[in-house]
C-alpha cells in the first residue's frame, strides 16, 4: 500500500509540470484558435535557462533565494519569447483567418526552437540544481515522499487555483472567456482583444518557462526532453480536451500517475510508460463518455 | 446507392416529405427549441418567420443535420434521419443552402457543381476518370447536368471563373446551383435573400419560382426576414417565438396577425398602424 | 445546351498566359502535358547520368525519392487540406520494410517490394484515420505528430530492426535481367518510378476523387452537405497518401543503402510539409519542385548540416506562409496579380474561424 501511495504521489509530481504547460497551451488555444506546437519548446527553454543560471557564480540555484530568482527569470524570459512569437508569427494568422497557416507557422516555430536550442546549448545533457532544503524525503502518514515531489505538486496546485480564480472570478478572466468564445463579438463589446490575446501569451509563456525551470533538477536537460515532453503535453490536451483547463488538470495528473504506476509495477515497460499512457488517453477519449464530458463540458471554451 | 431525390423524389404532391416530431434543443440553460412539430409535404413551400433568438436557426439546423437535437425526431420518406450525418441526409433527398454561402473558394464554378454532381451519381471515389470530360457526360446520362444547371441559375458565362473571385450574390447562386444539380426532394434554404441587393433578391425569387414551376414536387423550407419572399413563394408560414411555433397559416394571415407585429415591432407599435396594414 | 460545351477543355485561370502560365497550368493538372513531365525527367536523368556521374548524381538520387514522398504527402496536406506532421511515419516505415526485406534476403522483386512498402504504409494509416474520425483537424495534426514520435522511440529501442543504429546493406540487386547495382542504372530505376507516380497523380488530381478532396479542403461542411462522405474521404486520401510515401521510402532505402530511426523524427515530417508548401501545395507538381529545390539548396548551401537544416525548414516555412502561400509555382500568377493591383489574386479566405477545422460532429 505504501508503495502505491508513494508511486501515486510521484505520479502527481510528474503530472505537475505537464499541467502547467498544458494549461498555458489550452489558454492560448482558446483565445487564438491555433494550437501552438512550439509551446513544448518554451518549456525546454525554461529548463535550459534555469540550468544556465544555476551554473553561474552567484551561488547558483542551490540557495533558496537563487532558486526562486532563477525560476522567475526563466519564466519571465520565456514569457517574453512567447510574446515575441505572438507578435511576429501568429499575429498574421488571426488577421487572415487562415488556421492552416497558423498551425504550420507554429510547427515551423517548433523546429526553429529546436534548432536554436541545439545551437546555443549543444546536444549533451545538462543538469539543474535545487536548494538542499528540497532534498530528501518527508514522512506523511508513515509514507516516505520526496520533498521535491511535494514542491512540484504544490506549485501545480497554486497554479491551478490561481488560474481558476483568474479565469472565473476576475473581470479580466471574463474577458478571456469572451474572447475565446467569440472574438468578433468581444471586440464589438469594447474588449481590447489584442491586449487580452497578448497577455494570455504572457501567462502561457510564464507557466511553460516556470514548468521547465522547476522540472530541470529532476531530469536530464537536453534536446530529447523536447521529444518526450511534447508527447506528454499533447497527450494531456487530447485527453483533457482542447478547451478546458480543468480537463488539462485531470488529464495531466492521470497521465502522470499512470506513467508512475507503470514504472513501479511493470518495470519492463518502464521506458514506454509515456506512450502507453498516450495510447490510453486516445482510447479513453474515444470510448469513455466520462472523459468526453470533462473535455466538452464546463460550458465550452474554458 | 442511388442519389438525387432518394426517398423523397417519389413522393407525389401533398404527400409528407419531411416530418419533424417534437424536437427540442437547449444550449445550457437556454431552451432554443421547445417541442416543435411540423410536416412538410411534397410541392409545398414553407416559410419560417421569427425574430432573432426565436429558435428558427436552431430548428433549421436540426432539420438540416448540423445540430443534433436533445429530443424528438426527424423523418424523411419514412426513415428516421435524426442521427444521420449531413451527407447521408443528402442521399435521403435533403438539400441545404446557408445564410452566408459556403463555397469552394479555389475551385472554378463548374468544378464546384461537378463536386455536387459527382457525389450524386456516386462517383466521389472515382479516381480513374477525368472530372472535366468524363464526369459531365456521365452526369448527363444520368439526367444530371452541370451546364444546364449553370444556365438555369444564370452562371453559364462564369463557369470558368474561380469562385473566390465572384460577388456575394453570385456565390449564393453557385451554392444554389450546386444544390439544385442534385435534384433534392426537399430544399432547406437559410435566409436566401440575406445580404444581397433588392434587384438580386428579386432575381433569386424569380429563380425559385421558375424552379418550382419546373419541379412541382420539390418542397422548400426557407427562413427569412423578408416578408415579400414569403408572400411570393410560400404556401404556409410558421411564426416561431421563444422556441415554439406560435402561429401557422397563409402568408397574408400571418403577416397581419397581431402576434407577428408584436414580435417584430412591439405591441405599442401595433396601435399606431392603420387597420390591417403592416 | 450544346454537347460541345461539355467537351470544352478545362479553361485557364486568370493570368495564365505565356510560359510562366504554362508551368502554372501544368502544375494545376490542366493540360495534357504528361508527356512533357516525362520528357523533362528523362532528359534531366540523362544529363545527370552522363555528365555528373560521380558527383551530383548522389544528390539526384536523393531528390527523386523525396519528390515522390512530397507528392504523396501533398495528397493529405494540399489536396485534402489536412496538416499531417507525421508523414515521416510512412516515409520511414516504407524504408524500414524495404530494408528488413532486403537484409533478410527475401527474394522479392524491385517492383514488388516498393509496392509492398506502400501497402504497409497505407495499412498503418488506417488506425490513425479511425482514431481521428470526426475530430477537429488540429486533433489529426497532433495525433500524426505524436504517433510518429512514438514510433521513433520504439524503433530506437527495437533490436529486430537494428535499434539506434538502424539497418545497413540495403540493396536492390536487379530488375529482372537488368542489374541495378551501379548508380546509373539505379538512377534510371528511380526516375521511372518517379515518372509513373507523377503522371498517375496528375490523373488522380483531375479525377472526381481529386476534385472531391479539394472540395473538402475548401469547405468540409459544404462538401458534406452536398453528399460527400468526408470521413470516408479522409481515410481513403490518407491511405493513398501513405501508399505513395511508403513507396518513396523503399526507394530511399535502396538509394541510401541504410535506414535509421532518425528518419521517423518530426524534422523529416516537417521537411516533407515544407517541400509541399515551398513548391506549391495547391498544385500536383508543386511538391516535386519544392523537393528538388529544397534538397538542392540544402546540399549546396548547407552541406547537409542538421541544425542548419532545421533553420532552413523553419525559415522557409515562415517565409512561404507569410509571403507566398501558393508556393514557388505560383510566382508567375502572384507577380501578374500584383501588377494588376490585386493583392490576393482575387481569393479571399472566408471567415471560417474554427469552423475550418470542425467536422460535422465536434
Amino acid at each position: 500500500m505504501d508503495t502505491f501511495i508513494g508511486s501515486f504521489i510521484a505520479g502527481l509530481a510528474i503530472g505537475a509540470p505537464i499541467f502547467l504547460v498544458a494549461s498555458g497551451l489550452v489558454l492560448v488555444f482558446s483565445v487564438m484558435g491555433v494550437l501552438n506546437f512550439a509551446h513544448a519548446g518554451f518549456y525546454l527553454f525554461g529548463a535550459f535557462i534555469f540550468v544556465t543560471l544555476g551554473s553561474d557564480a552567484t551561488g547558483g540555484t542551490t540557495s533558496v533565494g537563487g532558486f526562486i530568482v532563477a525560476v522567475l527569470i526563466a519564466g519571465a524570459i520565456v514569457a517574453g519569447i512567447s510574446v515575441a512569437a505572438e507578435r511576429i508569427v501568429f499575429i498574421r494568422t488571426y488577421k487572415r483567418h487562415d488556421h492552416l497557416a497558423g498551425l504550420m507557422e507554429s510547427f515551423a516555430l517548433l523546429v526553429l526552437v529546436q534548432g536554436v536550442c541545439e545551437l546555443i546549448w549543444g546536444t549533451s545533457a545538462l543538469t539543474g540544481q535545487a536548494p538542499s532544503i528540497l532534498f530528501g524525503t518527508i514522512s506523511i502518514a508513515g509514507v516516505p515522499i520526496s520533498k521535491y515531489n511535494v514542491f512540484l505538486i504544490l506549485v501545480a496546485t497554486i497554479a491551478a487555483i490561481g488560474l481558476w480564480a483568474l479565469v472565473f472570478h476576475t473581470r479580466y478572466g471574463s474577458k478571456i472567456r469572451a474572447v475565446s468564445s467569440d472574438r468578433g463579438m468581444a471586440s464589438a463589446l469594447g474588449i481590447r482583444v489584442a491586449f487580452v490575446t497578448t497577455s494570455v501569451f504572457v501567462i502561457g509563456g510564464l507557466l511553460a518557462g516556470i514548468a521547465g525551470a522547476i522540472d530541470a533538477p529532476t531530469v536530464a536537460v537536453d534536446i530529447s526532453l523536447l521529444n518526450t515532453f511534447t508527447i506528454s503535453m499533447f497527450a494531456a490536451v487530447i485527453l483533457g480536451g482542447f478547451g478546458s483547463i480543468l480537463g488539462a488538470l485531470v488529464a495531466s495528473m492521470t497521465l502522470g500517475v499512470l506513467d508512475s504506476l507503470l514504472a513501479t509495477y511493470v518495470p519492463s515497460l518502464a521506458g514506454y510508460g509515456l506512450y502507453i499512457a498516450f495510447g490510453v488517453a486516445v482510447l479513453a477519449r474515444m470510448y469513455l463518455p466520462a472523459f468526453r464530458e470533462i473535455a466538452i463540458g464546463g460550458g465550452g471554451t474554458i | 446507392m442511388s442519389g438525387g431525390t432518394g426517398s423523397t423524389g417519389s413522393a407525389s404532391i401533398g404527400e409528407a416529405v419531411m416530418e419533424v416530431r417534437e424536437v427540442r434543443k437547449a444550449f445550457g440553460s437556454v431552451q432554443a427549441v421547445a417541442g416543435v412539430s411540423l410536416t412538410v409535404a411534397a410541392g409545398q413551400v414553407v416559410g419560417l418567420l421569427g425574430p432573432n433568438g426565436a429558435g428558427k436557426s436552431t430548428l433549421f439546423g436540426i432539420m438540416a443535420g448540423a445540430v443534433p437535437p436533445d429530443g424528438g425526431s426527424i423523418l424523411v420518406g419514412g426513415h428516421d434521419v435524426t442521427s444521420w450525418d449531413p451527407w447521408k441526409r443528402r442521399r435521403a433527398g435533403i438539400g441545404r443552402t446557408f445564410q452566408v454561402p459556403r463555397t469552394f473558394e479555389r475551385l472554378t464554378v463548374s468544378d464546384h457543381i461537378a463536386v455536387a454532381v459527382a457525389a450524386e451519381i456516386g462517383s466521389t471515389f472515382n479516381g480513374w476518370r477525368s472530372a472535366d470530360r468524363w464526369l459531365p457526360r456521365r452526369a448527363l446520362a444520368k439526367d444530371r447536368g452541370i451546364m444546364p444547371v449553370l444556365e438555369m441559375t444564370g452562371l453559364a458565362h462564369l463557369s470558368s471563373r474561380v469562385v473566390g473571385s465572384l460577388s456575394f450574390g453570385e456565390r449564393k447562386r453557385v451554392e444554389i446551383a450546386a444544390v439544385l444539380s442534385q435534384r433534392p426532394g426537399i430544399l432547406l434554404m437559410d435566409e436566401p435573400t440575406a445580404g444581397i441587393s433588392a434587384a438580386e433578391a428579386t432575381d433569386l425569387v424569380e429563380l425559385l419560382e421558375s424552379i418550382k414551376a419546373e419541379r412541382p414536387e420539390l418542397a422548400i423550407v426557407l427562413t427569412s426576414h423578408d416578408m415579400d419572399v414569403f408572400f411570393r413563394l410560400a404556401d404556409e408560414v410558421l411564426l416561431m417565438l421563444s422556441g415554439t411555433i406560435a402561429l401557422r397559416g397563409a402568408p397574408e394571415y400571418v403577416r397581419t396577425h397581431e402576434a407577428t407585429i408584436d414580435s417584430y415591432l412591439g405591441s405599442s407599435a401595433r396601435n399606431q398602424l392603420p387597420e390591417g396594414q403592416r | 445546351m450544346r454537347p460541345s460545351s461539355l467537351l470544352r477543355r478545362q479553361p485557364d485561370a486568370p493570368g495564365d498566359g505565356g510560359l510562366a502560365g504554362l508551368a502554372g497550368r501544368w502544375a494545376r493538372g490542366q493540360t495534357g502535358a504528361d508527356v512533357i513531365v516525362a520528357a523533362v525527367l528523362v532528359i534531366a536523368n540523362l544529363v545527370i547520368v552522363t555528365w555528373f556521374g560521380t558527383g551530383f548524381i548522389f544528390v539526384w538520387l536523393l531528390i527523386m525519392p523525396y519528390i515522390i514522398a512530397a507528392s504523396g504527402t501533398n495528397i493529405t496536406v494540399g489536396w485534402t487540406g489536412r496538416l499531417s506532421f507525421g508523414h515521416a511515419l510512412f516515409f520511414a516505415g516504407g524504408a524500414y520494410v524495404a530494408a528488413k526485406l532486403a537484409t533478410t534476403n527475401v527474394p522479392a522483386g524491385a517492383v514488388v517490394v516498393p509496392l509492398i512498402c506502400g501497402i504497409v504504409a497505407a495499412a498503418l494509416s488506417v488506425p490513425l484515420s479511425v482514431v481521428a474520425h470526426k475530430r477537429r483537424g488540429v486533433y489529426f495534426s497532433v495525433l500524426t505528430l505524436i504517433v510518429a514520435q512514438i514510433v521513433y522511440s520504439v524503433v530506437q529501442n527495437w533490436s529486430w530492426v537494428g535499434g539506434g543504429s538502424g539497418l545497413s546493406n540495403v540493396y536492390v540487386q536487379n530488375l529482372g535481367p537488368i542489374s541495378l547495382v551501379s548508380s546509373d542504372a539505379f538512377a534510371w530505376y528511380s526516375v521511372i518510378w518517379t515518372i509513373v507516380i507523377l503522371i498517375g497523380l496528375r490523373a488522380l488530381y483531375r479525377s472526381p476523387f481529386g476534385l472531391s478532396c479539394r472540395a473538402v479542403r475548401e469547405d468540409g461542411l459544404q462538401a458534406e452537405t452536398l453528399g460527400v462522405p468526408t470521413s470516408r474521404l479522409f481515410t481513403v486520401s490518407l491511405a493513398i497518401s501513405a501508399f505513395i510515401t511508403g513507396i518513396a521510402g523503399a526507394i530511399l532505402a535502396y538509394s541510401e543503402t541504410t535506414v535509421s530511426p532518425t528518419q521517423f523524427y518530426w524534422s523529416v515530417s516537417g521537411t516533407l510539409v515544407v517541400m509541399c508548401l515551398l513548391g506549391g501545395r495547391f498544385s500536383v507538381l508543386g511538391p516535386a519542385i519544392g523537393a528538388a529545390v529544397y534538397i538542392f539548396i540544402q546540399d549546396q548551401l548547407f552541406q547537409n548540416s542538421a541544425s542548419a537544416a532545421d533553420a532552413l525548414t523553419g525559415g522557409s516555412f515562415l517565409l512561404i506562409v507569410l509571403v507566398l502561400p501558393g508556393g514557388l509555382i505560383s510566382i508567375g500568377e502572384r507577380i501578374r496579380a500584383m501588377r494588376a493591383g490585386d493583392s490576393a489574386a482575387g481569393l479571399q479566405p472566408p471567415d471560417f474561424l474554427r469552423e475550418l477545422f470542425a467536422d460535422s460532429k465536434r
